[in-house]
């Protein structure tokens, strides 16, 4: 299998390479359309560097590279197979965003190439569609003339801290099929407390596609502009986060001629719900069972307020927090950014501590 | 000799010498220490609990440290607005770590003042905290010629400052009044409040019973910026973020230490359970993580201190140099059965577990020794001649 061929070899830019994709035929496609999104704080050249460590090699289309990687697949080495995964690369330097497109198996060929280096790589990280863009998406679909939700996935962790009006202790998956999705995933949410992993939308005889949370966009059908409009609405989304963590910033400044000191500016998490002192705990541990070392924590009772440095061992970062009932400032503790931790970071606390929280600078708020 | 003058020393010694030989007092020592560890059904792990207050104690100390320092940072309101700065934390440790020494440490280019700054979390005898002040601010006016040059900023005056958080204001307050009413005094301490709760704001306290308003404010800049009604919010501004200080608990020090080394080793092909010295000497040995003026010869104070106290509790040992290394590199690895493990994180919860788990030993072996030794007495005052006559 190989990923879909285009009729260009020099795209002047992004949209005339997305144009290019809406003259193909559904029948040149072996399945439906994916873009994988994610992001990076890396330079262009960096990012390419990325890509060949991992295997990938690359051909230069104009704005757009072809990149592929043959991977070993099968849990033993007698049955590995060697297969190839193929995309179509976007990567835009100053806003970070990352996109993969092709037409290869989500389950076989996108879960083992790129989505695990978007979550494994230290500089990278898969544009994670929380509740609060997931929402973004819905309320666009619900402005819509005729639209639906005929499908969708949704699921509750353990020791989740979402209300639900039924049973909240339970861990649960919920998976829809019905004409009436809108209606339901909104009910289903309140009553069991639930959040979406995976939904499809369709616009009448316009559009269908679906979103996962771990930003891969497919589309199966229809006016492919209209698809793209929403992986733009959840891009914009997502960058509002990444603009908040690009202001941040750590440096040594010297405040005397013998002294200098690690001096950091934070990103801030507004919570919606307030934080409470016996939630730390857990908080903690959930931290450290996602690859996080808590290192130094201190809590202190009154309403609350938490601090420690935490490090991040899978994206190779530190950076301290300090929390009270209503925000987390996040200190980047490394001169090198790394939005990979930070969006890593912002999701544990969208899954485990907030899905309605949002963030801003030390700047923004005078 | 009578009971009550003994020392724990004495008690302990008495212990060691007479008491243990005896196997029913040796079983009864068992029986307190079990009791002190939690074994014994219907007891708690007291002493447990007491390792956790202690660290939590010098932790709650080090953020009260770390945001009264943010508020003197290069890029804070008051530098800006004022030009007072940090000069340095913990002056001094370097002479003599036992030296009475303040906090903090701040000062003005144009000004022949530095604010000596006191953190207190707990004031349960205020008059003590009183004094520590007044005998830190000598120790800084005694070596004002060495500190001005290290600072690069010189002084000959001192404005010492007690510094506390919200709930302890009118205790220090108190303590501040109860000292100036008691006796002479010439320089008056300053007293900050720190709301941690309230968007971290530090604060000058001006209303104190013993002096006029304008008694309780410095002679600066410092008395608009800190002396209004809301003081200065540091929360979610720029902030300083030192890993810890010179003074932090060793618990907290070997935390910071053996994790970063930990997660390093783990990423690199260098096996996770060994550690050179220079490895611990190098991350201590960076402002970034001790912000002192004097940072190598600490770090070497610290490093030293650090894995004496870890080799002494048997959570390291020895070992020769790894392959590739020179022949005189100081190479340590891991107890294999005190702490286990093969990850990064692994090593570093049960080197963390070993830590609390080897000083509670000590600390119920010597209490249950001394309670042992104390009933010994008290039940056997012929024999508790014959130890004081021997």
């Amino acid at each position: 299998m190989t990923v879909f061929e285009v009729n260009e070899t020099d795209f002047p830019d992004l949209d005339s390479f997305n144009q290019s994709l809406s003259s193909l035929d559904s029948d040149e496609l072996n399945t439906d359309l994916y873009l994988v999104v994610g992001f990076s704080h890396l330079s262009e050249r960096e990012v390419s560097e990325l890509l060949r460590r991992r295997g990938y090699s690359l051909t230069d289309l104009g704005a757009v590279d072809k990149i592929g990687k043959t991977y070993t697949n099968g849990s033993s080495s007698d049955d590995e197979t060697e297969n190839v995964a193929e995309y179509y690369f976007h990567y835009d330097e100053e806003t970070g965003l990352m996109l993969f497109y092709t037409d290869m198996r989500k389950t076989e060929e996108i879960e083992s190439t790129v989505l695990p280096m978007l979550e494994n790589e230290p500089d990278v990280h898969y544009l994670h569609v929380s509740p609060r863009v997931f929402q973004s998406l819905r309320d666009k679909i619900e402005n819509e003339t005729h639209a639906e939700i005929p499908a969708f996935v949704a699921d509750r962790s353990e020791e989740s801290d979402f209300p639900a009006r039924i049973r909240g202790e339970y861990k649960r998956t919920i998976q829809y099929d019905g004409a009436d999705g809108i209606k339901t995933l909104t009910e289903m949410e309140t009553n069991y407390g639930v959040r979406p992993r995976n939904i499809t939308f369709e616009i009448t005889n316009k559009a269908k596609f679906r979103v996962t949370r771990k930003g891969v966009f497919a589309y199966s059908s229809g006016n492919m502009s209209r698809f793209f409009e929403y992986v733009q609405t959840a891009v914009n989304k997502a960058l509002e986060v990444k603009r908040a963590f690009d202001a941040s910033s750590f440096e040594m400044v010297s405040t005397t001629e013998s002294l200098s000191v690690p001096t950091s500016e934070p990103t801030t998490i507004h919570l919606d719900h307030t934080l409470e002192y016996n939630e730390v705990g857990a908080i903690e541990s959930r931290l450290e069972d996602e690859g996080y070392l808590v290192v130094d924590s201190f809590a202190q009772e009154g309403s609350v307020y938490f601090t420690s440095k935490i490090i991040d061992i899978k994206k190779d970062n530190k950076f301290r927090v300090e929390a009270t009932e209503d925000t987390i400032h996040v200190f980047p503790q490394e001169t090198e950014d790394n939005v990979g931790s930070f969006l890593r970071f912002y999701e544990f606390v969208e899954t485990n501590i907030d899905p309605n929280s949002t963030v801003s600078t030390a700047e923004a708020e005078g | 000799m009578g009971v009550e003058e003994d020392t724990d020393e004495d008690l302990i010694q008495l212990y060691d010498e007479k008491v243990g030989d005896f196997d029913r007092w040796e079983q009864r020592k068992k029986d307190i220490e079990n009791r002190k560890l939690g074994r014994v059904d219907g007891t708690e792990n007291a002493i447990g609990k007491r390792f956790d207050s202690s660290v939590e104690t010098e932790q709650d100390h080090d953020d009260l440290l770390r945001l009264t320092i943010t508020a003197f940072g290069p890029r804070s309101t008051i530098y800006k607005t004022t030009g007072w700065k940090l000069l340095g934390v913990e002056p001094l440790y370097e002479v003599d770590p036992h030296l009475r020494n303040p906090d903090a440490m701040m000062g003005h280019d144009d000004r022949d003042v530095a604010v000596t700054v006191e953190c207190k979390t707990g004031l349960s005898s205020p008059q003590k905290a009183i004094q520590q002040i007044r005998a830190a601010s000598q120790v800084v006016r005694d070596r004002s010629d060495y500190l001005s040059k290290k600072a690069g900023c010189s002084f000959s005056e001192i404005e010492p400052v007690l510094c506390v958080p919200g709930h302890l204001q009118q205790k220090a307050k108190r303590a501040i009044e109860q000292e100036e009413q008691d006796g002479d005094v010439s320089q008056p301490i300053y007293l900050w409040t720190l709301h941690r709760f309230k968007g971290d704001e530090l604060q000058l306290n001006t209303q104190i019973n013993t002096r006029t308003e304008n008694e309780s404010k410095h002679n600066s800049g410092l008395a608009s910026i800190l002396g209004g009604d809301s003081g200065v919010e540091i929360g979610g501004k720029v902030g300083l973020t030192p890993e810890f200080f010179p003074d932090s608990h060793p618990y907290t020090v070997m935390d910071h230490v053996f994790s970063e080394l930990l997660v390093k080793r783990e990423r690199s092909d260098n096996s996770v359970r060994k550690f050179t010295r220079g490895e611990v000497y190098e991350f201590i040995n960076d402002q970034r993580t001790v912000p002192h003026y004097e940072v190598a010869t600490i770090a070497e104070m610290m490093t030293n201190d650090l894995l004496v106290k870890m080799e002494e509790f048997g959570l390291i040992d020895s070992t020769s140099p790894e392959s590739g290394a020179g022949k005189g590199v100081e190479t340590y690895e891991y107890d294999s059965n005190l702490v286990e493990g093969k990850s990064a994180s692994r090593i570093r919860s049960n080197l963390n577990e070993a830590y609390k788990s080897v000083w509670s030993s000590y600390k119920a072996d010597s209490e249950a020794k001394r309670e042992a030794a104390q009933e010994f007495r008290e039940s056997n005052p012929r024999l508790d001649q014959y130890y004081d006559e021997s």
